[in-house]
């Protein structure tokens, strides 16, 4: 019978020949990242050390005392030992102090808030299920899409603080490589400080659970020099608005989608060309869907499905649409719409059940 | 010890009934084991089912709504449905026999509480056909398990039952209380207890005290969704923290309600096979309280990334429970030293549960460290943390008790190559899942993804772990064919087929209804090793 | 499978069984009889149930700054005290003719005892129509913010827990209309006596905490 404890032995060689780089996180990119990097080797080899002794400890007995057939009466019957026990208490209470010692100053270094050094501020925006990037200095925003990451761009070498702000649920604003995550929760202000200590492009994900897409919130850090950011905030820095009203195109009806709601500029329009003006008043990404529907925009509610938070779109009547645009955006869609009732809605999980609709109907000329 | 069988005529004589209807505490305890094992298979074709969709990146077999409900039911169902019902099973069938009692305290409510169980189990389940499971988790933190973004009749189905199975435990935790403090046999000191018995009412403490409050933050998070009540809703002067740290305030000592009895089985089993006494009897008796109490201590260290916790105290607590639980380690090891060893299936699943359990334990430590967690948190780390604690922890111990008291339970032994096999598979099986997981999480693999880029460089061990995962599967099979083979053909056990130490042990296998005809004279922790060696009590150092 | 049930004949006298075989009575020994004893365990749940929604009650009203809330005028409800504190004081005078019940059977005065169970179940059941019509004058709803949610909360759970005791006391007058209890028997009757002084207990708290403090 192959002896277990050779099993296990036999797989801890294997845990160290096989990898040595698996059993330790990435190379930190930051300062901070730095600091918990060497932590997390300090416990690694009190760790290894105690796994080897006790590990060792137990194969040891079971080699060593296995009971043999020519064994005759009992092993001496011992049922304890005073000293024994006050040294692995305290041993090991000293070990965790130890580490617990080491944790707090590091912690004292990566929570350190030093808005004094602090060289650029971004604020991150999560929700479900992207995210999006603002520097409130220079009045830039970049919103993520499922199939387009956003990037965070800063300076290497400078202190860089992040707020992050939850818009619906908590999500978490996690990146390997920082060996760093934050939570953003809703209806409180969460902040880090950070300093980028190499260059590159480093990928970050949600790490809470937000619900059906939590899975593809994903984003990305890059670090790039000083001048090559001063440039890339010229770059990025939109134009000044226009004062005037926005839709700058001759739109039979215009429609504001935010949330929660859809705003047609009327509930009728003539059958036809139908251009549509379409504005993005909300704080997150929309979409607009026209929808031939003998039943009501409130109507069709009841056919959410409770597993999506969608309609199902393959079983609507959709004519046109404009997918997903930034809020702030500015959209026409022209759709050949017949005589009829139909509904103009927002298809994306959850919007259209809290409220992003409106009822329209298509005259005969 | 008679074992004529003498039954009524018809319905009311036939075996089902009696079970359906029985108060005693054995067959109440065979119910548990029955209905854990039915939901082991449910939870365990679950875990299948992530494992599958997670083999490789895309999403081949689900979308993403399937694979929430099923890491979420696959975490209720294990916690609430499979763990801590099998443990309040083997408590059942064996704290009154190991203090030499008759029955529980309150038999029928020991009979309600088994039966809230697969009721309760059935209500959370039934979210699978009503539309949808509970998908937010286990961990349900609103807003996301609030009405607005979890819609679905699953979530409400699942707090349901949720409070129904916690009222379950309660009321099991006031039952073993009142046993152990008031039923032992005369000469049974607290002192001369199993450690079994020890862990039992430690656990119940934690049970009585921590499940309540899951059960009001259950309500609360009800009155939200159906309500309009605004305790978790930030939108409306609540606070979703709120709700996260009422939740781990049970949550955190339930993992604790989830290991200890199993530390107590392991206690039983190290030293019969090992023919000494345990090691240290009252360090595990004060290990064992010491880490209830500071069980209920830590519950924030899994809020760490939060930024609305208080980090030194929790980090401390945490780092400081690690401390009992290594002097348990070193005291099962000081058993086995210079002790005569037998590598019965019992024992291997006890020497399983030593190895898997330490490198829990020590993958724990990394995250009591606030920095490493800030790393470590919600990745795939915690998910191998959680599964060597708990799988290779609390369910081997469960498959160490199983082995043990099958005998005792049904009078016939189990197939010891079978054992065996059963317990290489089910190594193999679960360093392979879950061993590779810690790299995963190192590497920056969130929890709960239902799929992953292809480019992350995260294929090859995800794969490995699906095939663990099914190794893990696939090792049960000799055990349900063992049993079955043993009920019908098996050795018969005897009443004492291990030597054992303690009182039931000293009894027909299976035990009469009254479970004693006699009782040996009680004059320290292990009666039968003093009758059988003709010794008159030695008590521990 | 072999889990052959034995017959169940009288058993042998086993040496030393001190307890009794039938958990349930367990006053071979002095003192606390084991359903008393389960009771007070049970409470102790209790206690920590309640627990539960006093810290959401106590977090979310530091946090929210002023308390009552502004701007709903039904919030200020500690400026009509007066019904609620009569049912305050109802109830405590039922938890006195609860214990002068378990007092009466203490000493074998069995129908003593049905007449102070009986006051107790109707001022109970008093308090819960109080308790009901209270509800009916409020301005407001479990829906109004977390001082609706938490007040309705804990004085809903509380008024189910009450309801939940009446019923226990009602068995208890229903089983000793019937005879059934004695000075030597009557677990049931301290037990339920117990869990109706918590119910008060609790209540004081609550009525300190919501219409007082």
């Amino acid at each position: 019978m192959r002896k277990p404890a050779a099993l296990i032995a036999l797989l801890a060689v294997a845990l160290v020949l096989g990898g040595c780089q698996a059993a330790f996180p990435p190379s930190a990119v930051t300062e901070e990242g730095l600091l918990i990097e060497n932590l997390y080797v300090l416990v690694f080899v009190m760790a290894a050390f105690v796994f080897v002794l006790v590990e060792g400890l137990i194969i040891w007995s079971v080699i060593k005392y296995r009971r043999k057939p020519n064994d005759a009466g009992l092993p001496a019957q011992t049922h304890g030992n005073l000293v024994l026990e006050v040294i692995w208490t305290v041993i090991p209470l000293v070990a965790v102090i130890g580490l617990f010692f080491a944790s707090s100053q590091v912690l004292g270094v990566v929570d350190a808030r030093k808005p004094e050094e602090v060289s650029v501020k971004v604020e991150v925006v999560g929700y479900q299920w992207q995210w999006k990037f603002g520097y409130p200095a220079e009045g830039i925003e970049i919103y993520g899409t499922a199939q387009n990451y956003p990037e965070l761009v800063v300076p290497i070498d400078e202190r860089i603080e992040v707020t992050l702000v939850a818009q619906d649920v908590n999500h978490g604003f996690y990146i390997p490589e920082f060996l760093f995550q934050r939570d953003l929760v809703p209806g409180k202000v969460n902040y880090f400080e950070f300093t980028p200590n190499k260059l590159g492009t480093f990928t970050g994900q949600c790490s809470a659970f937000c619900g059906l897409l939590h899975h593809a919130m994903g984003f990305t850090v890059r670090v790039v020099t000083r001048e090559e950011y001063d440039a890339w905030l010229v770059e990025m820095t939109p134009e000044p608005a226009p004062s005037e009203s926005p839709v700058a195109v001759e739109a039979d009806l215009t429609a504001e989608v935010k949330e929660w709601s859809v705003s047609l500029s009327g509930a009728s329009t003539a059958a036809g060309d139908v251009t549509f003006g379409l504005t993005n008043a909300g704080n997150i990404p929309h979409e607009f869907i026209v929808v031939r529907s003998e039943l009501s925009g409130e109507e069709l509610l009841n056919q959410i499905d409770p597993a999506t938070s969608r309609l199902d779109e393959e079983a609507l009547d959709a004519i046109g649409e404009q997918s997903e645009f930034s809020p702030g955006e500015i959209k026409t869609l022209t759709l050949s719409l017949e005589p009829g009732r139909y509904v103009v809605l927002c298809n994306i999980a959850g919007h259209f059940g809290s409220g992003m609709y409106a009822d329209l109907e298509i005259t005969a000329n | 010890m008679a074992t004529t069988t003498v039954r009524a005529a018809g319905l009311q004589g036939s075996r089902l009934y009696d079970y359906l209807t029985t108060t005693d505490h054995k067959k109440i305890g065979i119910l548990y084991t029955i209905s854990s094992f039915i939901f082991l298979a449910i939870g365990g074709l679950l875990a299948l089912g992530v494992r599958t969709e997670l083999a490789q990146p895309g999403l081949q077999y689900m979308d993403e709504s399937v694979y929430n409900q099923l890491f979420t039911m696959h975490a209720s169902v294990m916690i609430f449905w499979v763990i801590i019902p099998f443990l309040a099973g083997i408590g059942n069938y064996i704290v009154p026999l190991q203090i030499g009692a008759a029955d529980m305290a309150f038999p029928r409510i020991n009979a309600l509480s088994f039966w809230m169980i697969p009721f309760s189990g059935l209500i959370a389940a039934s979210g699978f056909f009503l539309g949808g499971a509970a998908d937010a988790g286990w961990t349900a933190y609103p807003p996301l398990s609030n009405i607005t973004y979890s819609p679905g009749p699953g979530m409400n189905l699942w707090i349901m039952a949720v409070i129904l199975v916690g009222t379950s435990s309660i009321l099991g935790a006031v039952n073993f209380l009142v046993t152990v403090f008031r039923m032992r046999a005369p000469g049974m000191t607290l002192f001369r207890m199993p450690i079994m018995v020890w862990t039992i009412i430690v656990t119940s403490v934690l049970v009585l005290m921590g499940t309540p409050v899951l059960t009001s933050a259950l309500i609360m998070l009800f009155v939200d969704r159906n309500f309009g009540g605004s305790f978790f809703d930030p939108t409306t002067g609540g606070s979703a923290i709120l709700w996260q740290n009422i939740f781990w305030f049970y949550s955190h000592p339930a993992v604790y309600i989830m290991v200890l009895p199993g530390m107590g089985v392991i206690s039983e089993i190290i030293p019969v096979f090992s023919r000494k006494p345990l090691f240290g009897y009252k360090a595990f008796v004060f290990a064992t309280a010491g880490i209830g109490a500071l069980g209920f201590s830590v519950w924030a260290h899994h809020m760490f990334t939060t930024g609305s916790v208080f980090l030194p105290f929790f980090s401390v607590m945490t780092f400081l429970i690690a401390v009992p639980t290594g002097v348990k380690m070193f005291n099962w090891i000081a058993t086995m030293w210079q002790g005569q060893i037998s590598l019965k299936t019992p024992m291997l699943f006890a020497l399983g549960f030593l190895s898997m359990f330490l490198i829990g334990g020590i993958n724990g430590v990394f995250s009591a460290s606030v920095p490493v967690d800030y790393a470590v948190h919600a990745t795939y780390w915690i998910v191998a943390h959680i599964h060597y604690v708990l799988f290779g922890g609390s369910f081997l111990a469960i498959m160490a008790g199983l082995y043990y008291w099958f005998p005792k339970m049904t009078g016939k032994m189990l197939d010891e190559g079978l054992g065996k096999l059963h317990f290489a598979i089910a190594m193999i099986g679960l360093n392979l899942t879950f061993l590779p997981m810690h790299t995963l999480g190192l590497l920056g693999m969130p929890r709960r993804i239902a799929d992953y880029s292809p480019t992350a460089g995260w294929n090859d061990l995800n794969l490995a772990a699906t095939v663990g995962g099914f190794l893990v599967g696939i090792s049960t099979l000799p055990l349900f064919w063992n049993i079955y083979i043993s009920l019908r053909n098996g050795k018969d056990a005897g009443p004492d087929p291990w030597e054992g130490n303690t009182l039931e042990w000293a009894t027909s296998s299976p035990p009469p209804a009254w479970n004693f005809d006699r009782l040996p004279a009680i004059t320290s922790e292990r009666p039968l090793f003093d009758a059988r060696h003709g010794r008159s009590g030695s008590d521990h150092a | 499978m072999s889990l052959a049930t034995t017959e169940h004949g009288t058993p042998e006298a086993v040496s030393g069984h001190g307890s009794s075989a039938h958990g349930a009575e367990g006053h071979g020994k002095k003192g606390l009889g084991n359903p008393v004893l389960g009771m007070l365990l049970f409470i102790v749940s209790e206690i920590m149930f309640f627990g539960g929604l006093f810290a959401a009650y106590f977090s979310l009203r530091v946090s929210a700054g002023t308390w009552p809330p502004e701007g709903n005028e039904a919030f200020l409800i500690k400026e009509h005290i007066l019904f609620p504190s009569i049912l305050t004081l109802l109830l405590v005078i039922s938890s006195l003719t609860c214990q002068i019940a378990v007092w009466r059977i203490r000493r074998g005065d069995r129908i003593g005892m049905n007449r102070a169970l009986m006051l107790t179940v109707i001022l109970g059941v008093v308090f819960l129509i109080g308790q009901v019509y209270e509800y009916s004058q409020l301005g407001f709803g479990v829906a109004d913010g977390t001082f609706g949610g938490t007040f309705y909360i804990l004085t809903g759970f509380h008024g189910a827990h009450v309801l939940g005791g009446v019923l226990m006391l009602g068995v208890c007058l229903y089983r000793g209309s019937l005879g059934q209890f004695s000075a030597k028997h009557h677990d049931m009757v301290e037990a339920s006596s117990i869990y109706w002084h918590f119910v008060d207990v609790v209540w004081i708290f609550l009525f300190a905490l919501l219409y007082l403090v």
